[in-house]
């Protein structure tokens, strides 16, 4: 009430009249007007820049230098990055081959420092050559190579052959629904809750309701519908994951004709990997390549589309 | 029906109050809006004599409303709908008008420039000082054949306030909710009204916390509130040689950066920062007067980026997280000379050259990967017009015909990516330098306006608007909502012929109708058609999409009016429209693929809107109540996506404490309504603002 009184009595006016007569508002207001001027479009300073540091681990069990190394011989490499003023936003690998450039990994990240650790198998081609790259937030960028060639001793490793493995859809009671590949068998559910580090591969039919419709469908307990359809993976520890290229040049001549792992290692491309294979249908030819690292190829013999349905794939696999 | 009949009674008593207050000869602020226009002809005109529907919003108007940005003036007189859901959050604002959604098919000039850009079209409400606007001219409908492209629902002159005293400056601070705070300042002077040297300084200030307009349900942790921090600067010096010819020189800054509403490490924001400078010339020589403008506008466009896909887990991502800076260049320049002269037997004759060029550098820089995707193009154009107007019936019978011939050239266009990785592997292959292409547009306009007696007039036009292609779909691919969008050079204008028919009907001096019918059929209007490839993004495949010219629509509709100043104190004003917007035809030339659109409506247009405001001016504070609605809009292309009807209601209460220093209050969405814009994202809530302003 007392500040209403005070606009409206008269007594603010009067002041306010004065400092109107006298000219000063108008001054007031041309300062007022260059200082906020000069307030908000005052310079900020830039921030310093220096880029992301990486060094290779070289613990024991790291290969950190270029080496000589036999077909399909595993090995881990690693890195460590830091000591950039900004945080690191990207972590990248590149696999460069004689015949072609692979990115199998670009991933974003938001980290100060980093240490990344990867199992990888020597593949078919002479020379590889694996770049691990490093970026910050102002695009500083660090990279380094290390260069893999092929022991010219070594040969290409042996297969398995599995002529015929069926495999049951959700609601088949006679086939089961998993696959192991290190273990060459199908697994009965209780079998592979048993033994979870074996379970490879899943098959089911989707025909919407749930998730999106794509009918017969190779996956793994680590892909995300999986225990839409088989609820008892939920409670796995461990839950591998089974990567499947959705195209191939490989022919089914080329599918018989193969007798080692040369054609598996050539044949999948780990930068396109997917966690399903959607719409098998048969004579589909799969490349896949499972979390322990084996590669392989399917091929569709029989495709019975429906929930009590089953699968006939014939399969190469590494051993 | 008996609450409209209950409605007219009760009006009925204050119907005979306000005759009896016209009678009086008192006149009511109906008649306070400036006769003469220019936005209708580029020279001074008549309002009455002007075969088009022309709206006038003057800065005492405007300064009854609370508006916070100059589109939320426009609301309150033409027939329009304004999405700027979250309020002075809104990264900007968008207007629809006589059926056709975007601000792109709309001409905004100020001070008679053009301020739609060549790359999206559209232009950027938020940096134009609501506080600056001396009056804003609305001439609805196609006006492409005196101002060529984007004038086809209408065109907005927003003109600014030049200094008449000697000296004269105004202050304004301002506070509200959501921890909202700024203010303006604006100084200059004149040596003499109409002669001598003039200049003025202006600017404004505003930060503000804003809110998250992710609705409840949906949010999760990366969801952040808006905010908003912008300022403006602007100067003016001019020299007026005589009453007949004056010379101007305008620059204008402004810079701002508004949270997108998420976070998930560094945050999500815009920035833009806008010069814009122009030079100008009106004089007259002997008989002829000529206006020439020399303009350039340059924005710096940046948005940063986040997302976090939860399907990229190890081994191929490690995260899933993804970073990107989008950085444009956005450059629009132009010379537009006209002339007029009044050969009396023949009319009043315009005629013109109109030069103008955009072009846009853009890119999108990732930080969670090396890719620097580039796009570049430019558009130059130019256009010659004639317009005659004729006084067929002296005071009576009024005739309007032009004819403008555009041609508009795209080159240096281009598309490339360097450090590409598997993040941008789609586009590798649309990596090009586009190959130059050209299009024309012919407009014509024809209309006559007939002042039956002082009562009563009416008009009936038929005019031809169009829009040309915008640079980003010329030559930017990159992944929108529904797919990869290609870019496509070759795309065409969209047009739209549109005939209607108005009346004026003034039965006493403080009441007056206005309505106009409006049928318009637009052909080659742009959509997104399927190239028939798809691509695999994540687990589903997208389809490869284009820009490409499609469509026929079909738009009729009905827009009612009423000023009524009733008495001394209260005035009212309401404004209605019904709109119908159907797409007749859709056309994929047994080349694309995709959903025919046929029979579907087009999307961002309600198809009834009513506005009312009354304002009670009385010696100790002035109230303006407004209540807006907005029927149901389609929010896709497809009509799958309904966006609900909402009601608005707004409030100003403003007190002049003396003739130079007020106080005000002003409440947008009063009810605290709950309402969606177009993407799903919450509307702003109740809103407050209160501000102290002194001027001398």
């Amino acid at each position: 009430m007392l500040i209403c009184r005070y606009i409206f009595n008269g007594d603010m006016l009067k002041i306010f009249n004065d400092f109107h007569r006298k000219g000063w508002l108008l001054y007031l207001v041309v300062v007022g007007f260059c200082f906020f001027i000069t307030t908000i479009t005052s310079c900020k300073k830039d921030e310093p820049a220096s880029s992301p540091v990486i060094t290779l681990i070289q613990d024991s069990g790291f290969v950190y230098r270029d080496s000589i190394l036999a077909v399909n011989q595993k090995i881990t490499i690693g890195i460590t990055a830091g000591g950039s003023d900004a945080v690191i936003t990207y972590l990248g690998i590149r696999l460069e081959t004689e015949s072609k450039v692979t990115n199998l990994l670009d991933s974003g990240i938001h980290v100060r420092s980093l240490r990344y650790t990867r199992q990888i198998s020597k593949g078919a081609s002479n020379t590889e050559r694996w770049i691990i790259t490093v970026m910050d937030k102002n695009r500083h960028q660090t990279s380094v190579t290390l260069t893999f060639t092929r022991d010219p001793n070594s040969g290409f490793s042996p297969i398995s052959h599995y002529p015929s493995i069926m495999l049951g859809a959700q609601d088949n009671s006679f086939y089961p629904h998993c696959f192991s590949v290190i273990g060459g068998a199908t697994l009965a559910n209780d079998s592979a809750t048993l033994h979870q580090e074996m379970a490879d591969i899943f098959y089911y039919y989707n025909q919407g309701g749930g998730p999106p419709a794509y009918l017969c469908t190779f996956s793994s307990p680590g892909e995300n519908d999986a225990p839409t359809f088989y609820p008892f993976i939920t409670n796995w520890t461990i839950r591998n994951s089974t990567y499947y290229n959705l195209e191939t040049t490989v022919t089914l001549q080329d599918f018989r004709d193969c007798t080692n792992d040369s054609l598996l290692l050539a044949a999948y491309d780990e930068s396109v990997g997917k966690r399903k294979f959607k719409n098998a249908v048969a004579d589909n030819i799969i490349p896949f390549k499972t979390q322990s690292g084996k590669n392989g190829l399917m091929r569709v013999l029989t495709a019975i589309a429906s929930p009590q349905g089953y699968i006939e794939v014939e399969m190469k696999v590494q051993k | 029906m008996k609450k409209i009949y209950f409605l007219l009674l009760s009006f009925f008593p204050l119907l005979i109050q306000s005759v009896s207050y016209s009678q009086q000869g008192v006149e009511g602020k109906v008649f306070d809006l400036p006769g003469v226009v220019i936005t209708a002809t580029r020279f001074e005109r008549n309002m009455a004599v002007l075969p088009a529907t022309v709206d006038v919003i003057s800065k005492k108007q405007a300064e009854q409303i609370p508006a916070n940005n100059v589109d939320d003036l426009l609301r309150t007189e033409a027939v329009m709908s304004v999405d700027r859901a979250s309020g002075i959050f809104s990264k900007n604002a968008s207007i629809t008008m006589r059926g056709l959604n975007g601000s792109y098919r709309t001409l905004v000039l100020v001070d008679g420039i053009p301020i739609n850009k060549a790359d999206g079209g559209a232009i950027n409400w938020s940096r134009l000082n609501v506080n600056n606007v001396e009056r804003i001219e609305i001439v609805e409908g196609p006006n492409s054949a005196l101002y060529g492209g984007n004038a086809m629902a209408g065109t907005i002159n927003i003109i600014t306030t030049r200094p008449e005293k000697k000296a004269e400056a105004s202050v304004k601070v301002f506070g509200g909710s959501l921890n909202t705070i700024g203010g303006t300042a604006y100084i200059g002077g004149s040596q003499k009204p109409d002669h001598g040297l003039y200049w003025s300084v202006n600017t404004f200030y505003r930060k503000g916390d804003g809110y998250i307009i992710t609705p409840e349900s949906l949010r999760d942790s990366a969801d952040a509130a808006l905010f908003l921090k912008e300022y403006n600067v602007g100067g003016r010096v001019g020299y007026r040689l005589n009453g007949n010819n004056l010379i101007e020189a305008e620059g204008n800054f402004y810079d701002d950066i508004r949270g997108d509403g998420k976070k998930i490490y560094e945050g999500g924001y815009y920035k833009n920062t806008t010069w814009n400078t122009r030079l100008k010339y009106i004089g007259r020589v002997n008989k002829i007067q000529i206006r020439g403008d020399v303009f350039f506008q340059r924005e710096e466009y940046f948005y940063r980026k986040e997302s976090l896909k939860k399907d990229k887990l190890p081994p191929y991502g490690l995260l899933g997280y993804t970073w990107y800076d989008t950085q444009s260049e956005k450059s629009d320049y132009g010379m537009w000379l006209s002339v007029e002269r009044d050969f009396t037997r023949f009319g009043v004759l315009t005629a013109g050259i109109d030069l103008k060029s955009g072009n846009v550098d853009g890119s999108d820089s990732y930080m969670t990967s090396t890719d620097v995707v580039t796009n570049k193009g430019s558009m130059d154009g130019q256009a010659v017009f004639v317009q005659d107007e004729l006084e067929l019936v002296k005071e009576k019978l009024w005739l309007t015909a032009g004819l403008r011939f555009d041609h508009a050239c795209f080159h240096k266009g281009s598309f490339y990516i360097d450090q590409p990785t598997s993040v941008t592997s789609l586009l590798a292959e649309y990596q090009k330098n586009y190959t130059n292409t050209s299009r024309d547009a012919l407009s014509p306009k024809l209309g006559i306006r007939y002042i039956l007696n002082r009562f009563l007039s009416s008009y009936m036009s038929y005019g031809r608007g169009f829009r040309p292609p915008i640079l980003d779909d010329m030559c930017r691919n990159g992944n929108v909502t529904k797919g990869l969008k290609l870019a496509n050079p070759a795309l065409k204008p969209e047009f739209l012929d549109n005939a209607e028919w108005g009346f004026h009907w003034k039965p006493l001096p403080v009441l007056g109708f206005q309505s106009t019918l409006f049928y318009s059929v637009g052909h080659d209007f742009q959509y997104f058609v399927g190239t028939g490839d798809s691509i695999f993004s994540g687990n589903t495949p997208k389809p490869v999409l284009m820009r490409e010219n499609v469509g026929e629509v079909k738009i009729y509709g009905l827009e009612l009016k009423a000023n009524w100043m009733i008495n001394k104190w209260l005035e009212l004003k309401t404004t209605y429209s019904h709109t119908n917007s159907e797409i007749t035809s859709f056309n994929l030339r047994n080349r694309y693929k995709g959903k025919d659109l046929k029979g579907k409506s087009l999307m961002e247009v309600s198809p009834d809107i009513f506005y009312s405001s009354l304002v009670w001016y009385n010696p100790w504070v002035n109230v303006y109540i407004s209540y807006n609605y907005n029927n149901f809009q389609w929010a896709d292309d497809e009509n799958t996506l309904k966006n609900p009807d909402y009601s608005l209601v707004e409030l100003k209460i403003r007190k002049d404490i003396t003739p130079s220093l007020s106080l005000s209050i002003g409440v947008q969405n009063l009810l605290d309504s709950r309402y969606f814009d177009n993407k799903g994202n919450l509307g702003l809530p109740r809103y407050f603002i209160g501000s102290v302003s002194y001027r001398m």
